[in-house]
């Protein structure tokens, strides 16, 4: 049990039965440092993924050239794709890592 | 008949037969001990939550690409972003649906506006309207891969394939998928098998792009260099259809009932869903990854005119690989059964709970009820939903097939589960969102979204007639369907959309502005909006507000076994007793027990047939005003912290100010002990003075003349005297201040003892002339006092008024009467009175203050004379009505009593 990450209100919430309680922190005890900076990341992540693939920001390769071949507007597409389950997956790790 | 379609066949079969036998065997493994721990990790649960990808992305991806270039991407990039940012909805979601025991997205809306009946059989009537062509699309899809792989012509469609594919999904679905009615406890062998699907139609979907790219061409540069002219359509094709997409797509990933069971409902840990917001994306991302590649070589290498929804088929057919067109066939299989499997299973959830049961509540009011009889319903419901669901698929592909329209409809179903988006969020992050706002919003939204895409999609609009499509209704050109209120020239679909969910948004907002939430809507509110607050917080110390209901523990038991069936509901009581600490019997009905049980039966009926079971037992909630308040929103709390602050510094300020008060008496009082004690001393010094210097002398020389010693001894024995009255003085206030002082009542004349103490002050006058008044005299009063101490009191008012009159004549008037059943005696003098800020003083210990020039007192004597008359049950008093001039006059009190004197 730990206090919960928008703390408002010290009030804890019942972890169910037989599990460990995946319970965010941001205040919680000095043994499990806060994944603040991760937290923050996580909640801007689509919001960063939303500005490069909304129109003006795509559209800017889709006149571009090819590269090894393959049209650049293509490679953004997935290249930003690929970054944003990098960066998913590096979030969920920290965040994961930040309890107990 | 050629070999290929019997190997086809088989193989389908085979693979059929090869899901089932999954499906079973891990249903049996996991009821025994420990069950299969891999169906309980994260990649399983990814894995079911890719049904996302049905048959219509398997196959229709390839030809949405081959037809609009880089729009396909849109139906995955919009899950990706939602996945993604999973932290900031599916965390809340996830969360909210494992407190509450969420069963389906009609119960999350129904549980969230308070319990409501109409909400969960609206949503249900929206899902089930946008699921039935979905699952058509699914048949149709199995169908024409089926005449692809097999050679048969595309001319006609064989319904056959179609007609057992659906047969035996529901087959499945009803062996498998209604096991147990809690919807929280997994279905293993579905999972297993969804599980396996997912692999499949992700190795088939790669090993057909690897062998596109690498085999039929040299790398993707190659590839792209043979790509058609404008084939991406990169030019036009970021525009509001591109926006629109990926917001539904986004929108759909949640609210379509298929995602929402297995994303929400079957999720066990919500570390599951951290690992899922990457690696979901990554299934995506795969799946996607050959679609182009695919797309490009189907139109460069198959004959014009060839259907690019089955390139994914026919290309390794025209390359001769059978082996590989097998697998395609079978993820394109996997990916259309997966979907119908779940799809079925989370719509007979919502029927069973949103239509069936509440309908069964009201007709079955006065039926006899037996043990799991809900249970049974229920369940046959379920069944019986599933089957007449796959069956309505199937019946609208026999009738809608040869249009054409079916292409169509995954993204018509897309916009009609959107409309529940409005709802959802708002009611996850908008307290105030209330029933009122959710049902006209769900409702329009429902409404415009049949009108403007459910009435185009159909052949020649329907039953309205063609005319309504290129004239409106009654000739109003403003309500043309693809051009509502003169938006005309979008595309159809983003036309919809937008109009859709922005009046079903606006009149969300509206509904839900113009009433105010009811209190169980408030409750609800709250838990779900502040879930990571506490709001949901489960326990006796939680602080949640609590409806009183009261019911029977034989009562709840029964209800209990009517739902989970007679063992379950015995061994939840067994918990519930034990967790009371009762060794056996039923557990006591706590308002505790009667809400976990709520909480349990919702698990398996949904919130608001639980509620409204519960409250057939239990009476309906009652809300008091307290609980109100202790629900009011932040505004209200933040009041009354204010408030709270404000009492405080109040307290604050009057605590002060008597503190202040205190400080001052005290500071007062510490003078007066100074003064006291400084004339103590005084006192004391001077006979200690005469002792010592006299003693001194008598020791001091020898010739000292017997008379002369006689006289210095007889000075220090007056001294010693003096000390010791002085002493005897102090001894007496420390007793009438500590309450010691021995006063022994008796029945006594007063007047009697008036007289003797004035006889007693003859010796006192000394050298003043003093003239006593008698005054008029009470005659004989009966009184209970202590003689030798009134006496005191008497001669030390009168020495007193001796003392402190600074006139030449000292004149003093005694008198006494009866007066209210009391006696008085008052004796007042000719001195200078008592000033007016003293009055209370002179009767304080110390106040030595108010003395005749020259004469020097302890001061003791007012406040030990009033003293002992208070403990003798009367009072002195100085006389504040008499003007000052006249001097000071003092009345002594006493009550009357009717005993004799002694003898």
């Amino acid at each position: 049990m730990s206090p919960d990450d928008e703390g408002c209100v010290t009030s804890d919430v019942e972890a169910p039965e037989g599990e460990a309680p995946y319970v965010e922190s941001d205040d919680g005890p000095p043994l499990a440092p806060a994944p603040r900076r991760w937290r923050d990341l996580a909640m801007l992540l689509p919001a960063f993924g939303t500005l490069l693939w909304m129109p003006p920001v795509v559209g800017l390769t889709a006149s571009g050239g090819a590269i090894w071949g393959v049209p650049a507007i293509v490679v953004y597409l997935f290249g930003v794709w690929a970054l944003l389950i990098a960066l998913a997956a590096l979030v969920a790790v920290r965040l994961g890592r930040g309890r107990g | 008949m050629t070999p290929a379609i019997e190997f086809a066949l088989v193989a389908a079969l085979a693979y059929a037969a090869l899901l089932f036998a999954l499906a079973w065997w891990v249903d049996r493994r996991s009821r025994q001990d420990g069950g299969l721990p891999w169906l309980r990790t994260a990649l399983v649960y990814t894995l079911s939550i890719s049904i996302y990808c049905t048959s219509w992305t398997f196959y229709g991806a390839v030809g949405s690409a081959a037809r609009g270039g880089l729009e396909f991407a849109t139906i995955y990039l919009g899950p990706t972003l939602m996945f993604v940012g999973w932290w900031l909805l599916l965390r809340k979601l996830v969360r909210i649906g494992r407190l509450h025991h969420i069963t389906s997205i009609a119960d999350l809306i129904s549980s969230r506006f308070g319990k409501s009946e109409a909400l969960g059989a609206l949503v249900t009537v929206i899902a089930v309207a946008a699921a039935t062509p979905y699952i058509a699309l699914q048949l149709k899809a199995v169908t024409t891969s089926y005449q692809v792989i097999t050679g048969a012509s595309l001319e006609s469609v064989d319904f056959r394939a179609g007609f057992w594919v659906a047969v035996g999904m529901a087959a499945f679905t009803i062996l498998f998928g209604t096991r147990s009615l809690d919807v929280n406890e997994r279905h293993h062998g579905v999972v297993a098998a969804i599980a396996l699907e997912a692999l499949v139609k992700l190795c088939a979907l790669v090993a057909v792009g690897v062998f596109v790219v690498f085999a039929l061409f040299d790398g993707p540069g190659d590839l792209f260099a043979h790509a058609p002219p404008g084939f991406l359509h990169a030019e036009e094709v970021f525009g509001p259809r591109w926006i629109t997409l990926i917001f539904l797509s986004a929108a759909a990933v949640i609210c379509l009932p298929r995602q929402f069971q297995v994303v929400v409902v079957e999720n066990e840990n919500e570390r599951h869903l951290a690992t899922a917001s990457w690696l979901f994306p990554a299934y995506l991302f795969l799946m996607s990854v050959f679609t182009l590649p695919i797309a490009i070589a189907g139109l460069t290498l198959m004959p014009a005119g060839a259907d690019p929804d089955m390139f994914v088929l026919t290309l390794p057919l025209v390359a001769e690989k059978e082996a590989l067109a097998l697998l395609a066939f079978l993820g394109g299989f996997s990916s259309a059964t997966s979907m119908i499997i779940v799809a079925s299973i989370a719509l007979s959830t919502m029927v069973s709970n949103h239509i069936v049961a509440p309908l069964a509540l009201r007709l079955s009011r006065n039926r006899t009820r037996t043990s799991g009889d809900v249970r049974r319903l229920l369940l046959t419901t379920r069944r019986i939903a599933i089957a007449t669901l796959i069956l309505l698929g199937f019946l609208y592909f026999r009738v809608s097939a040869q249009s054409g329209a079916l292409a169509a409809i995954g993204l018509i179903a897309f916009v009609g589960v959107a409309q529940v988006l409005p709802s959802l969020i708002g009611g996850l992050f908008w307290p105030q969102a209330n029933a009122r706002g959710a049902v006209w919003g769900l409702t329009a939204g429902f409404v415009i979204w049949m009108y403007a895409l459910g009435l185009p999609s159909l052949e020649d609009g329907g039953p309205l007639g063609a005319d309504i499509l290129a004239e409106g209704p009654f000739g109003l050109a403003v309500l043309r369907p693809q051009a509502l209120f003169g938006l005309d020239g979008l595309d159809p679909l983003v036309h919809a959309t937008f109009w859709s969910l922005t009046i079903n948004t606006v009149l969300f907002v509206i509904g839900s502005l113009t009433r105010e939430p009811r209190p169980l809507e408030w409750v609800q509110a709250r838990q779900f909006v502040d879930v990571f607050r506490g709001g949901a917080a489960i326990g006796p110390d939680s602080g949640r507000p609590r409806f009183h209901r009261t019911a029977t523990s034989e009562e709840l038991y029964i209800l209990a076994q009517r739902i989970l069936g007679a063992a379950p509901a015995h061994e939840l009581f067994d918990t519930f007793a034990r967790r009371q600490g009762l060794a056996q019997g039923l557990p006591l009905p706590t308002q505790e027990l009667v809400e976990d049980l709520e909480r349990r039966l919702a698990g398996s009926v949904g919130a608001a047939s639980a509620r409204a079971m519960m409250a057939q037992v239990a009476g309906g909630e009652e809300v008091s005003i307290d609980e109100l308040v202790s629900i009011a929103d932040e505004t209200a709390r933040i009041m009354r912290y204010s408030q709270a602050l404000e009492r405080k510094s109040t307290e604050l300020e009057t605590t002060a100010r008597q503190l202040r008060e205190a400080n001052e008496q005290l500071r007062e009082i510490d003078r007066q002990k100074d003064d006291f004690l400084g004339q103590v001393s005084h006192e004391i010094r001077t006979p200690m003075t005469a002792i010592r210097s006299f003693s001194e002398i008598l020791r001091s020389s020898d010739d000292l003349e017997s008379a002369q010693a006689r006289r210095f001894v007889a000075i220090i024995h007056d001294e010693s005297l003096r000390l010791t009255r002085l002493l005897d003085v102090i001894l007496d206030m420390r007793v009438v201040e500590k309450g010691e002082i021995p006063i022994n009542l008796e029945p006594l004349d007063p007047d009697a003892v008036l007289d003797h103490a004035l006889q007693t002050c003859e010796g006192l006058r000394g050298t003043a002339p003093v003239t006593v008044t008698q005054g008029a005299r009470a005659g004989t009063a009966r009184v209970a006092a202590d003689p030798d101490r009134l006496r005191q009191v008497f001669i030390n008012l009168l020495s007193n008024a001796v003392r402190h009159t600074d006139k030449d004549a000292i004149l003093i008037r005694v008198e006494s009467r009866i007066e209210a059943g009391a006696y008085e005696a008052v004796i007042s003098d000719n001195g200078p009175g008592v000033p007016e800020a003293d009055r209370e003083r002179v009767f304080s210990l110390f106040s030595a203050t108010w003395t005749r020039a020259g004469e020097k007192g302890a001061g003791l004597g007012l406040a030990i004379s009033r003293g002992i008359m208070r403990r003798m049950g009367g009072d002195l008093m100085l006389d504040v009505g008499a003007p000052r001039e006249e001097g000071a006059r003092f009345r002594v009190t006493l009550a009357l009593t009717a005993d004799d004197p002694p003898p």
